[in-house]
């Protein structure tokens, strides 16, 4: 169409030149007379000669002109077109969520991030006051300032918030918003949501060990401090048994204390990636007893016995003294403490598929099946464990399957709630 | 009717637990002694002692929520409590307090004889 109506408008222009210069020429023709007719039939010819070829470069330079005008305008609107798609395309897929809201701040629209960030799709929350997400659980003071800035036009920068998904799941995020225009000079908002819940989590999780720490850090303290004030307090007829009970009392409490910093460190030495095993030769016999002479004591007590099984073991095995004693002792531990009375653990060592497999099997209380998944994760008990109070920090298990990791073995599990547990630690050689 | 010389101890801690009593036992006090929140609340119920000493953290039902419980009830009310707690949180003892507590001692920090003093000034002796 375009360039029909610019050969027109060239015709137009062309035929014009022409009929001009032609009247022209006529007009000088008629006011000077030239004597010679021959001589007029040239002059004449040539002018019009002339006047044609004026009008057709005319027509010419005219539609070159048009076409380039033509062309100039396109060009600026391709250049709109792309820049606008360039922006709609960053809006739609950035990975920070994004939501644009009306001035009643009704969402108008959002991202696949934001769409992916309140798990529904993208259209679903359309004309939904956004503010309306805002948790109440959490910090309601700070969330209710940010509608009073958005009505007062002022923007908001990365305020933290706990955000209340359609589908009541809570999720942190820093809530930018910032006020604008839009075509028709309408007040919106733009709003943008950095996820920071998997932070949160770890910091809560920070929190939570430190405050435990602290905590099953002071029970022992208390303890050894009230039995060094019994045995010094200057009460009468303290007996020589009620004394020894008090020392024990404090003896054990200083253990308690050791098994706990023991854990502590050896969760953090394990956190930091500093801990690049040693390989040594180990006696695996003689390690082996050395960890069940930690525990003869706690055994006895119980009537448990300790066994070691080494029939189809080699003699050594190439490990790292300090993290295979964390995992064997913590293994160990766990099944005496674990338990019942007069139960029975036994440790197997044997070598299967070019791998040493230590298998430490107990009589104890087992683990509850819908517990199982949980069972390595730092600081978790399972529930049976924690009923019958027995003691624990819920570091061990974490412990060894972390150091298992750095020796580049696995640990396995089976059980069943009141039978018991067996572990397999499976090890290169 | 509560009885003037008794106190119930609850602790799950049981090397605390005995210390508290050993040191009460020699100012003749007599002891009830309960291991968790729901032991707590039956032996408050069933021995009307004069004074609890009630740690924060308990299996079952936890310090505050015993605390709570005993001031709604005509048996409880009156009781006079101690809490007992591993920590110094300072919102902790606003809770406390608000749930009725009359008085709040972190066990790290608080000697055997002090607080035997305290449980005296508490029942006026």
């Amino acid at each position: 169409m375009a360039t029909i109506k610019t050969n027109i408008r060239a015709i137009v222009v062309a035929v014009s030149v022409f009929v001009t210069l032609t009247a022209i020429v006529i007009y000088f023709h008629d006011t000077y007379e030239i004597s010679d007719r021959y001589h007029e039939y040239v002059v004449l010819g040539l002018t019009l000669f002339s006047v044609t070829l004026i009008s057709a470069l005319t027509y010419q330079s005219y539609r070159v002109f048009e076409s380039a005008r033509a062309m100039a305008r396109g060009m600026t609107r391709n250049m709109l077109v792309e820049s606008q798609d360039l922006f709609s395309e960053l809006y739609r897929n950035s990975p920070v969520p994004y939501l644009v809201i009306n001035e009643r701040a009704e969402i108008d629209s959002m991202n696949i991030a934001a769409a992916r960030f309140f798990h529904v799709e993208l259209d679903a929350l359309e004309g939904i006051d956004v503010f309306s997400f805002l948790s109440t659980s959490e910090d309601t003071q700070k969330n209710s300032l940010i509608p009073e800035y958005f009505k007062k036009d002022k923007p908001v920068n990365e305020v933290e918030v706990c955000i209340q998904r359609p589908d009541k799941i809570e999720r942190w995020a820093l809530l930018s918003l910032f006020p604008f225009r839009n075509a028709k000079g309408r007040r919106m908002g733009l709003l943008t949501l950095v996820d920071i819940t998997q932070q949160k989590k770890i910091d809560k999780a920070k929190t939570e060990f430190v405050s435990l720490a602290s905590h099953q850090l002071r029970t022992p303290i208390s303890a050894m401090k009230w039995n060094v004030e019994l045995l010094t307090s200057a009460h009468e007829n303290q007996s020589e048994a009620l004394q020894s009970s008090y020392i024990e009392k404090i003896e054990r409490n200083l253990a308690r204390m050791e098994m706990l910093i023991n854990d502590f460190l050896n969760v953090s030495k394990l956190e930091l990636g500093t801990l690049v095993p040693e390989y040594t030769q180990i006696d695996l016999a003689s390690f082996l007893r050395s960890i069940q002479d930690e525990y003869i004591a706690l055994a006895t007590t119980k009537g448990v016995t300790i066994q070691i099984v080494l029939d189809r073991a080699p003699e050594d095995i190439m490990s790292d003294t300090q993290l295979l004693h964390m995992v064997v002792s913590n293994l160990v531990g766990n099944a005496v403490k674990y338990s019942s009375k007069n139960g029975e653990v036994r440790v197997v060592a044997e070598v299967v598929n070019r791998e040493i497999h230590i298998r430490i099997t107990d009589t104890g209380i087992g683990i509850p099946d819908e517990e199982q998944e949980m069972l390595f994760t730092k600081l978790f008990r399972a529930s049976n464990a924690k009923k019958q109070s027995i003691e624990g920090t819920g570091l061990g298990l974490y412990v060894v399957r972390e150091a298992v990791r750095v020796l580049g073995g696995d640990v396995r599990f089976e059980s069943v709630v009141g039978q018991g547990t067996t572990f397999v630690v499976m090890l290169p050689v | 009717m509560s009885t003037q010389n008794t106190i119930l101890i609850v602790e799950d801690e049981h090397d605390l637990q005995d210390a508290l009593a050993s040191a009460l036992g020699y100012e003749d006090f007599t002891i009830i002694q309960a291991y968790d929140g729901e032991e707590g609340l039956q032996k408050a119920k069933d021995e009307s002692p004069a004074l609890i000493l009630l740690d924060i953290s308990l299996p079952k039902i936890d310090g505050l929520e015993v605390l709570r419980t005993l001031k709604k009830t005509e048996w409880g009310k009156d009781i006079k409590v101690i809490i007992m707690t591993a920590l110094d949180d300072f919102e902790k003892m606003a809770e406390v307090m608000d749930a009725g507590g009359d008085e709040y001692v972190v066990k790290t920090q608080i000697s055997l004889s002090d607080l035997v003093q305290k449980i005296n000034a508490k029942l006026g002796k």
